[in-house]
């Protein structure tokens, strides 16, 4: 999905600019942070802590639709 | 991720600046003239916002009703200490949260997506719309508790709630919708007023300080009521929303020293207005009338510290109620907006005009237009939706705040700034701790729900 924003001209630009960072323009912060690089342990951590988080929301799940 | 349009300007060599860049640019140029001019109060005033607006859209409706049926049932002993300690974690993580705005200039939800991968980064966004929108249904139920006071019905609340969405989304603007939600959060301090007029003894609140008298109640019922506040200190939808929010402020490394000042000035008045909320409760213990009060049994609330304490307090508490609710739904709302947009990889500013964002600001009044419906059906299950949004929203702030501990001390995107040794020990601290009574929280729920446990 693509939006294209309104953009201002080039002559109204210099004086803007200047009070931004460079990479807080908005179309330098859609471009994206290269993906980090994740060791065994890291990962496995990270699986361990999806199963917990979607067992613990099942429990909470099922004591909602038992309390209904 | 599908970037906007951006060419190369042939004069300045740099992309064209876009709406929100020009909005943007226009903010900054105050603070930078501020600093120039070492108008130190005046900086102060432009950098603040997403901090306080963080801890005190956490002070939500819920929460200042949860605050004030542990008073009328517990007393002040534990929770008067408590409450500051708990804000003092949840500043450790939301200066995590400003900190990464501010250096990464990119919310929460597109850094994971972007860094740890698209399942992650959509099963939190996910976690955070399903916790959201539990949530918002709870802030239309507060509402809705602080209108009946006045004689007011459903219809006045969801009306109220969403006339306030569309009112601040109007301006097209950060700025203005930071001030506007802003000036509407400091209303908070109505508990603390409520307080007052119930005279409490300044004996018993030092006395409480040292954590006596400790609730009574079995060691079950003191963890659980330990872990549920400790739990919902911190949440989700506060994660994604200071962070995003100090990006879309156009925070940079150089108002970080600001940025922990608005978060822990937050963090000051949630905990003051917080305790407020817990000694107007306390005085309906002190009448004997605090045994009826359960959670959001409690839905006289007003009415009953009206009865023991006087009219003033208990309408200033209803009030209180409603602008809790206002301001949660108003901050809930944006974290959704925000995350919606990160995920989906489109305009997600307030700096950009409704045409511009439409997926921003379709989530934003989405969200809440949801959760009004759900206040309105008839039957619906409120009390339950209203007591598991904090369960739920518990149990899943443990993968949040790995993410955040990760990016915080991820060098390559925050460089010098990432976690010191000394922030990582606590934080880590913070995070088990939150962990561990979250995962309590919700076990314990689901052990009493198959009535292992009473």
């Amino acid at each position: 999905m693509s939006e294209e924003p309104t953009t201002i001209g080039a002559p109204e630009c210099e004086e803007l600019i200047m009070h931004l960072e460079r990479d807080q323009l908005a179309a330098e912060t859609f471009r994206p942070v290269p993906r980090a690089k994740l060791g065994r342990r890291a990962t496995l951590g990270l699986w361990a802590l999806r199963i917990a988080a979607l067992l613990l929301s099942a429990m909470v799940i099922y004591a909602f639709v038992a309390r209904l | 991720m599908s970037a906007p349009e951006a060419t190369a300007s042939p004069i300045l060599g740099h992309p064209l600046l876009s709406e929100e860049d020009a909005a943007r640019s226009h903010d900054r140029s105050r603070v930078h003239h501020a600093r120039r001019h070492d108008r130190r109060w005046h900086l102060m005033w432009l950098l603040a916002g997403p901090g306080i607006l963080a801890m005190l859209g956490e002070n939500d409706g819920p929460s200042m009703i949860a605050y004030a049926s542990d008073g009328a049932q517990y007393g002040l002993g534990l929770f008067v200490p408590l409450i500051p300690i708990l804000f003092a974690l949840a500043f450790v993580c939301q200066e995590m949260c400003m900190r990464i705005g501010a250096v990464t200039h990119r919310g929460y939800g597109e850094l994971v997506l972007q860094r740890y991968g698209r399942a992650w980064g959509w099963f939190g966004a996910g976690d955070l719309c399903l916790t959201n929108l539990v949530t918002l249904i709870a802030e239309f139920v507060a509402i809705r508790v602080g209108l009946s006071y006045f004689g007011l019905g459903s219809g006045v609340a969801v009306a109220l709630g969403l006339a306030l969405v569309l009112f601040t989304l109007s301006g097209g603007r950060y700025w203005r919708w930071e001030r506007t939600v802003l000036g509407l959060a400091l209303f908070n301090g109505l508990f603390l007023v409520a307080a007052i007029l119930t005279h409490p003894s300044l004996g018993k609140l030092a006395h409480s300080l040292t954590f006596t008298p400790l609730p009574h109640g079995s060691l079950n019922t003191l963890l659980l009521l330990l872990a549920s506040t400790v739990g919902a200190t911190v949440t989700p939808w506060m994660i994604f929303f200071q962070q995003s929010a100090s990006a879309d402020k156009g925070m940079t490394p150089n108002d970080v020293g600001h940025g922990r000042y608005d978060t822990a000035l937050g963090a000051v008045l949630a905990a003051i207005f917080g305790i407020g909320a817990l000694v107007a409760g306390a005085a309906l213990l002190r009448s004997g009338s605090g045994a009826g009060i359960h959670g959001y049994a409690g839905a006289g609330f007003p009415a009953a510290l009206s009865h023991v304490v006087g009219s003033g307090a208990g309408a200033l508490f209803a009030l209180g109620l409603v602008e809790a609710g206002a301001v949660a739904i108003l901050t809930i709302s944006a974290s959704t907006a925000y995350a919606a947009g990160e995920c989906i990889g489109v305009s997600h500013s307030f700096n950009t005009s409704p045409r511009n964002a439409a997926v921003f600001y379709a989530a934003n009044v989405g969200v809440a237009l949801i959760a009004a419906v759900v206040i309105v059906i008839p039957g619906a299950p409120l009390l339950s939706i209203a007591l598991n949004a904090n369960v739920l929203a518990t149990v899943l702030l443990p993968v949040s705040l790995v993410f955040l501990l990760m990016l915080a001390n991820d060098r390559e995107l925050m460089g010098g700034w990432a976690n010191r040794l000394t922030t990582n020990i606590i934080a880590i601290g913070v995070v088990t701790a939150v962990a561990l009574c979250g995962a309590a929280y919700g076990i314990d729920s689901f052990l009493q729900s198959i009535h292992v446990v009473g």
